[in-house]
């Protein structure tokens, strides 16, 4: 027999009835107040989920309620007639340290791999089995976004733009011709010496760059550093792993932070950057193999990125929250490929 | 006849809180998302359970089947438009206008969920808003802010107040809000003031760092937009902290249930201060102090709030009312639709 002091509401009324709760071995359940008393069953108790140290709830058939303070009275009456068991563990698994401990290590891990493998695969296959077309769709609404923000007419005479263009097309020779190539001239002052790689094949100069490079070779060099950002099809796959971190960030706080707060934001933020400064390494391991296959000296790409840092005059401690890494980290990455 | 006073308290625990919330997350991440709808219903329950008046805690009832259903089905819907919008770029903003009829009946109906699966001493809570009406608020007065340069926004957010809290019900009891738009309006007023005064400091600082960190050639020095940004935060914090404090205590302290005033007490300085702390301790935490600051939150927001009534707490009447599906929590859950009360 087990006896608790709880707190009694009929459901029809907001009224508060102080009575005692009897629970015996045969399964009867005895409701005893000042004024009067009924019984009842235990499988007709439906015994709230213990959750914490908060009142425990009981629910009665007939719509009515009991709360009581006294958990482990309840949780003896639900072990002793074998009620609520998959909700009884959960309690043990909040209340034991070590379960704690290790679902924090779990959680952690599992977050780690989501970001360093999961995220990564699941959009190099999803931009892997898209058709062309969606590259080109989105090739076309970037370009004219720029041209109206950024980019103003070129300056460059054409037929140098023509050489260039043909150079490209030697550059690209074996590729997989997934890929149209084609070279595109712009002014930009606020971007000053720049190149972009659109998806699809697109790869947009500025006139400063051309202005900045001191030989041709330099030219195909950061050519083939863009070319690296299309044959990987690094557009598409920022775009969805930027979605994708979004949805894995919101999906994992989501019901504890909105989507639109600070501790949201900047760990995605941290994140995305971080994959773009991954592209920008997978690129040029690309451009390297490229320049060999093509007997251009590597220098040309070293010194291109150098003279490409001096002219934006970048900070190079500005690591964290940057899309492309420092450029001596870059350069060393590539002198260690060619050992 | 003397009024009695009757406070609100929390009786949460941060450290009992991170242990159900680390547990909810991996469970959540094992079952690939589908024991989050436990998750929250344990979540809400927590806060709830933890929330007395009068040596009675309030009871969150909802069922965590109906909240995955719904889940499952914003899931779909999402799914279907991201096709549509992929494959027919065109009907992307037909969808869009398709969507905005819809809207207010999703605020209907995470409303009537939520307080349907609200409970207090076993009386339910209900609400029943019309669509009409809130097709009016939601999506008329929106309209009406753009045409207007955003000063009918007070208005709107009165509204939104008014239509929420004469709408609910406790038991067969209605709840109404007396506030007028005059107050409103005050309030606004002030924040303006407020984010004028800090916009000229920013102004200030700025010119300041101009002077003190942009490079000597005349060139800017890359990392001075961050550095102005992160100034301007905890200003433009202050400025929505006390619009939140302010239109909070403005519709609670006018908010009343038939012999009943309820009364919040919330103060500017010290939101800010716990927004400021909290989001500060997130992040250094790497996110692991979130239980912590969504507990101090809580503590604080319900240590504020009291009521004073001239009856009993007896006398409320439970109502029968229809049951409400979770679909319409969980698209206004995906949109993080703040339906503010």
């Amino acid at each position: 027999m087990i006896s608790v002091k709880a707190l009694y509401y009929d459901g029809k009324s907001s009224v508060q009835t102080p009575v005692e709760l009897v629970f015996y071995e045969s399964g009867k359940v005895l409701i005893r107040s000042d004024a009067s008393q009924w019984d009842s069953t235990v499988d007709r108790l439906s015994i709230a989920a213990r959750l914490g140290n908060t009142r425990r709830n009981i629910f009665l058939s007939d719509g009515s309620k009991i709360e009581t303070d006294d958990n482990e009275a309840i949780d003896r009456v639900c072990r002793y007639f074998n009620k609520n068991r998959p909700q009884s563990l959960l309690h043990s698994l909040e209340k034991n340290r070590t379960y704690v401990l290790a679902a924090l290590l779990l959680t952690a891990a599992t977050i780690w791999a989501g970001i360093e493998f999961g995220v990564p695969l699941v959009a190099k296959t999803v931009a892997n089995s898209l058709p062309a077309h969606v590259e080109h769709k989105l090739a076309k609404e970037a370009l004219a976004k720029l041209d109206s923000w950024l980019f103003t007419e070129t300056s460059i005479d054409s037929n140098v733009q023509e050489e260039l263009n043909r150079q490209l097309q030697q550059l690209t020779a074996d590729t997989q011709r997934e890929h149209r190539y084609r070279l595109l001239f712009r002014n930009s002052t606020k971007m000053g010496a720049n190149a972009l790689a659109l998806p699809g094949g697109n790869i947009i100069l500025t006139d400063a760059l051309l202005d900045l490079a001191e030989n041709n070779e330099q030219i195909l060099a950061v050519l083939a550093h863009e070319i690296g950002h299309i044959e990987h099809k690094h557009g598409l796959r920022s775009l969805l792993q930027d979605s994708l971190t979004a949805l894995f960030m919101a999906g994992l706080l989501g019901d504890i932070a909105s989507v639109t707060s600070l501790s949201v934001a900047l760990p995605t933020v941290l994140v995305e950057t971080r994959y773009s400064r991954q592209f920008e390494l997978e690129a040029d391991r690309y451009a390297i193999e490229l320049l060999d296959q093509q007997n251009i000296p590597v220098e040309h790409f070293t010194r291109i990125l150098t003279l490409l840092e001096q002219s934006h005059g970048l900070n190079p401690e500005f690591d964290y929250l940057s899309s492309h890494p420092a450029t001596d980290k870059r350069i060393a990455a590539i002198s260690d490929r060619r050992k | 006849m003397q009024p009695n006073h009757h406070p609100f308290e929390f009786h949460g625990k941060a450290g009992e809180f991170f242990k159900i919330w680390i547990v909810n997350i991996l469970l959540s991440i094992i079952t690939l998302g589908i024991y989050s709808a436990w998750a929250k219903v344990r979540t809400r329950r927590y806060f709830y359970n933890n929330t007395y008046l009068m040596n009675a805690p309030f009871d969150y009832l909802a069922d965590p089947v109906k909240i995955l259903k719904g889940r499952l089905l914003v899931l779909a819907l999402v799914i279907v438009y991201v096709a549509i919008a992929a494959l027919f770029p065109e009907a992307e903003a037909v969808l869009i206008l398709l969507f905005i009829p819809v809207f207010p009946w999703v605020v209907i109906k995470a409303l009537k969920f939520n307080w349907y699966n609200s409970a207090y001493r076993n009386i339910r809570f209900h609400f029943s808003g019309d669509y009409l009406k809130a097709l009016w608020v939601f999506v008329g007065l929106p309209i009406l802010i753009a045409f207007t340069f955003g000063l009918a926004y007070p208005y709107f957010t009165k509204a939104r107040k008014q239509f929420v809290i004469d709408n609910s019900a406790y038991g067969t009891s209605r709840f109404e809000m007396t506030a007028t738009t005059n107050q409103f309006y005050a309030v606004y007023g002030k924040a303006l003031l407020i984010l004028l005064a800090t916009l000229l400091t920013v102004a200030g600082f700025s010119y300041a760092l101009w002077q003190g960190i942009g490079l000597t050639d005349g060139s800017i020095n890359p990392a001075l937009p961050a550095i102005l940004l992160l100034l301007f935060y905890p200003f433009l914090m202050l400025v929505y902290g006390y619009v939140y404090t302010q239109i909070t205590n403005l519709s609670i302290n006018h908010t009343f249930l038939p012999h009943i005033q309820f009364e919040s007490r919330l103060e500017t300085g010290k939101i800010c201060w716990l927004y400021f702390t909290n989001a500060l301790a997130i992040i250094v935490s790497l996110g692991l102090l979130i239980p912590w600051a969504k507990i101090r939150m809580a503590r604080y927001r319900i240590a504020c709030l009291s009521l004073n009534s001239t009856g009993d707490l007896d006398q409320f009447i439970s109502a029968e009312a229809e049951q409400a599906e979770a679909i319409g929590e969980e698209v206004g859950d995906f949109l993080d639709i703040d339906i503010g009360l």
